[in-house]
């Protein structure tokens, strides 16, 4: 068998598994968010367990993909019915992640453990043992570049585990190959006129393997979302409603 | 009663076919099993306090413990015995904890005896706790808690009361001899305040000195001194070389040979130990060697070989191997009875939440929380609770993990003064605080259209950042009588690149700072 007979048949085995994959993430029922405008936005229609999400900010760190990953793990961290309510691991490198602005956003601390890695070795095993563990149901991290092998054995470790591995990067990393079933771009709406709160695009990005993976016939494309500043609760947008022109306003 | 009565009564006389009584059982009582069984109950209660006594006479040998804050607890249902001694104190029924400085750790006496109460009702006991100034007034106060209508809630005899708390109860309380109380209850002398009453020397006359020295010992008037459960010999292992080794292999091959045989000896003793403790002697100077120690701690007590040595190994791998070693020790520490073994297959939800500590951790919790612990070290591994402080940098305290009803309960004593939350609701909207706070405020260059005005412009890792909304100030200041205080004017600020960051002008000195990233 030629090189190039090589290449193309391990392309079809590829896919096939692939589409195998998905067909059984099409079973896989989903978690809802807690935020119905969040559940549309997510390929499933919620979060799997057992994946992994990508948020990547679109611009710099300030703009807010960490915000809606939380928001998004509301609803598997917050206590449904008579249940238990699940936990959520925070792996931090800086350890400067701010437990108050994530009971702003209807976390409650007592769900929450933060491990703090001094080293990169560290936390790529720290990450993996929290993503391999089933008391864990949602596990946060900041990765920058990660080495392949790396976010492999995260994406079998999250399997294994059961729970869902969060992962906020930069825009740089666009371009590098993802185990993550979903990745979303996040970008402030800016200078909108409006009272309070926030606005993003969401921008849901094709890519990704294993389970969680795109259903057949999923398109690329960009929602917005309005937080409330006094209610905590999350919006889509109507597309009319992104029409006014940036500028500089000022409410105090 | 005696087991000859007790059938006569239940069954009447023996083989006239009352034994087919159904669902009765007869057992006969065994007070030696009793006191085997309160004696376990009693190292259960090491939890608690390291002085712990079973009431019936003493045996030679063992510690005697001072006595100045004193808590009992009467354990009834599977540890009840029937003997009926001439001392009602010498029923093995009851055990005896000298508390002094230790109700701190559960955040006050009260804090103490809940969590007693919880330890042996959670395990089907019918327990009653009490705490007061002596083994006698406590054991009053715990046999008398009918009187209170609320016989199953601890109850703490405040330092000073204990006599008022005696004067009320029913004389049954001074553990008299079953004849004495007979004889008082003839004279209608129903109460204790009855009884003092009387002149000491009539009662002398009347009952003997020894019921004017059992008063006495009830209502703490001498020192009784507590015969304790002996502590148990420590589990160690250490390993001395011939010459000294530097090799890190060998060292480690060591090292889990000793930690296998602390592990057999707790099995031995059926014990399970909250942490283990290497230590390292090394030979780099001959005058003086050096000992290095590592601590290993479990978030739940164990015993299994494999767990034990995973997290030690784990916390080795962090750690460097001192040259010359000549002598490896490894100690258990924090030795305990274990949980009981799981009574039916599968646990319901409360019965699980209730033997992880309160419900603080789930199941699987514990483990991953041990591996972080080891590998990264106890500090790296935390919770997080709220207090409602006016500094940012104080809003958010880390706990280490397995500790934070310890923190929660001095919430609930001092939780006017240090303004500690329930951590449920938060005291702002769900953007006015940013995810990341740095560590420590940076300062920036920022341009201001007018003095002590919003910012316009400002930079920001290299980048110029043009703001294009704020909100704010929001001023955050604290009295000028406090140390280290602030005053701040705070704005959320959002860039022409959709990203938002928290600054803050120092008023002051109107120097600007960056303090968090809305990520």
């Amino acid at each position: 068998m030629s090189r190039q007979d090589t290449i193309k048949d391990l392309g079809d085995r590829l896919r096939r598994m692939e589409r195998r994959v998905a067909r059984t993430e099409d079973r896989e029922p989903s978690v809802g968010t807690g935020h119905a405008a969040l559940d549309s936005v997510l390929p499933a229609g919620g979060l799997v367990r057992g994946t992994l999400l990508e948020w990547i900010n679109g611009e710099g760190p300030g703009s807010g993909a960490a915000t809606l990953a939380l928001l998004s793990a509301g609803g598997l961290i917050r206590r449904q019915d008579s249940g238990p309510a699940g936990t959520l691991a925070v792996v931090d490198r800086s350890g400067g992640f701010y437990t108050a602005a994530a009971a702003g956003l209807g976390l409650s601390p007592e769900g929450i453990l933060l491990v703090r890695a001094r080293s990169e070795g560290e936390w790529q095993w720290a990450m993996e043992q929290v993503l391999r563990s089933p008391a864990i149901d949602v596990a946060l991290t900041w990765a920058g570049s990660l080495d392949d092998r790396v976010f492999r054995r995260w994406q079998l470790a999250a399997e294994l585990g059961g729970g869902v591995g969060m992962l906020v990067r930069s825009s740089e990393v666009m371009g590098q190959a993802s185990w993550a079933s979903t990745r979303l771009m996040v970008r402030g709406c800016v200078g909108e006129e409006w009272a309070g709160g926030r606005r993003w695009r969401v921008r849901v990005l094709s890519g990704g393997v294993g389970r969680g993976a795109w259903r057949a016939g999923y398109q690329e494309r960009e929602v917005m979302l309005e937080l409330n500043d006094e209610t905590g609760g999350l919006r889509l947008l109507p597309r009319l409603e992104r029409t006014v022109p940036p500028g500089v306003s000022a409410t105090g | 009663m005696p087991l000859s009565e007790a059938r006569a009564v239940l069954l009447g006389p023996v083989g006239a076919g009352g034994e087919s009584v159904e669902g009765l059982e007869v057992v006969e009582a065994d007070e030696e099993a009793d006191l085997r069984c309160l004696a376990e109950e009693g190292r259960r209660a090491w939890r608690f306090t390291p002085l712990v006594s079973v009431t019936p006479a003493a045996r030679p040998g063992q510690v005697t413990g001072q006595v100045t804050g004193q808590v009992t607890g009467q354990v009834t249902g599977q540890a009840a015995g029937q003997a009926a001694g001439q001392d009602p104190r010498s029923r093995p029924e009851s055990l005896l904890a000298n508390i002094t400085g230790c109700s701190h750790l559960f955040g006050d006496e009260r804090g103490l005896a809940r969590a007693m109460h919880e330890e042996w009702s959670g395990r089907g006991f019918s327990v009653r706790v009490a705490v007061a100034g002596s083994p006698g007034t406590a054991w009053a106060i715990a046999h008398s808690a009918h009187w209170t209508g609320q016989p199953w809630v601890p109850l703490v005899a405040s330092p000073g009361r204990d006599e008022l708390w005696m004067r009320r109860l029913p004389i049954e309380a001074l553990a008299l001899r079953p004849s004495v109380v007979r004889s008082l209850s003839e004279l209608d002398v129903a109460r204790v305040d009855r009884l003092l009453d009387l002149p000491a020397a009539e009662i002398k006359r009347r009952f003997g000195e020894e019921t004017l020295g059992r008063i006495d010992r009830a209502l703490g008037r001498w020192q009784e001194p507590l015969e304790c459960l002996p502590m148990p010999d420590p589990v160690v292992a250490c390993r001395s070389f011939d010459y000294p080794v530097s090799r890190a292999d060998w060292l480690q091959e060591a090292l889990r040979e000793l930690v296998r045989e602390v592990a057999c000896g707790l099995k031995r003793r059926g014990r399970v130990t909250w942490r283990l403790v290497c230590r390292v002697q090394s030979e780099v100077s001959q005058s003086e060697p050096e000992w290095v120690e590592w601590v290993t701690g479990l978030v739940e007590p164990s015993q299994k070989a494999e767990h034990l040595w995973e997290l030690v190994s784990l916390q080795s791998e962090r750690r460097r191997w001192p040259a010359e070693v000549v002598r490896l020790e490894v100690l258990a520490q924090g030795v305990v009875v274990p949980e009981r073994p799981q009574q039916t297959l599968f646990k319901t939800e409360t019965e699980y939440e209730a033997t992880t500590n309160g419900g603080v951790l789930r199941r699987g919790m514990a483990r991953l929380v041990e591996r972080l612990s080891s590998r990264l070290g106890e500090t790296s591994v935390s919770r997080p609770v709220l207090c409602e402080a006016e500094v940012p940098e104080s809003a958010v305290m880390l706990v280490r993990v397995g500790r934070e009803r310890s923190v929660e309960r001095s919430g609930e004593r001092s939780g006017e003064r240090s303004g500690e939350r329930s951590g449920e609701e938060p005291w702002f909207g769900a953007v006015t605080r940013p995810l990341r706070l740095l560590e420590g405020p940076r300062p920036i260059e920022v341009m201001a259209v007018v003095p002590e005005g919003p910012p316009i412009r400002f930079a920001w890792e290299s980048r110029a950042q043009r703001v294009v909304r704020y909100w704010g100030p929001e001023r955050i200041e604290t009295g000028w009588w406090a140390e280290g205080g602030v005053a701040r004017d705070y704005y959320r600020v959002e860039t022409d690149a959709g990203e938002w960051y928290w600054l803050f002008r120092r008023r002051g000195d109107d120097r600007w700072f960056v303090h968090g990233v809305f990520e």
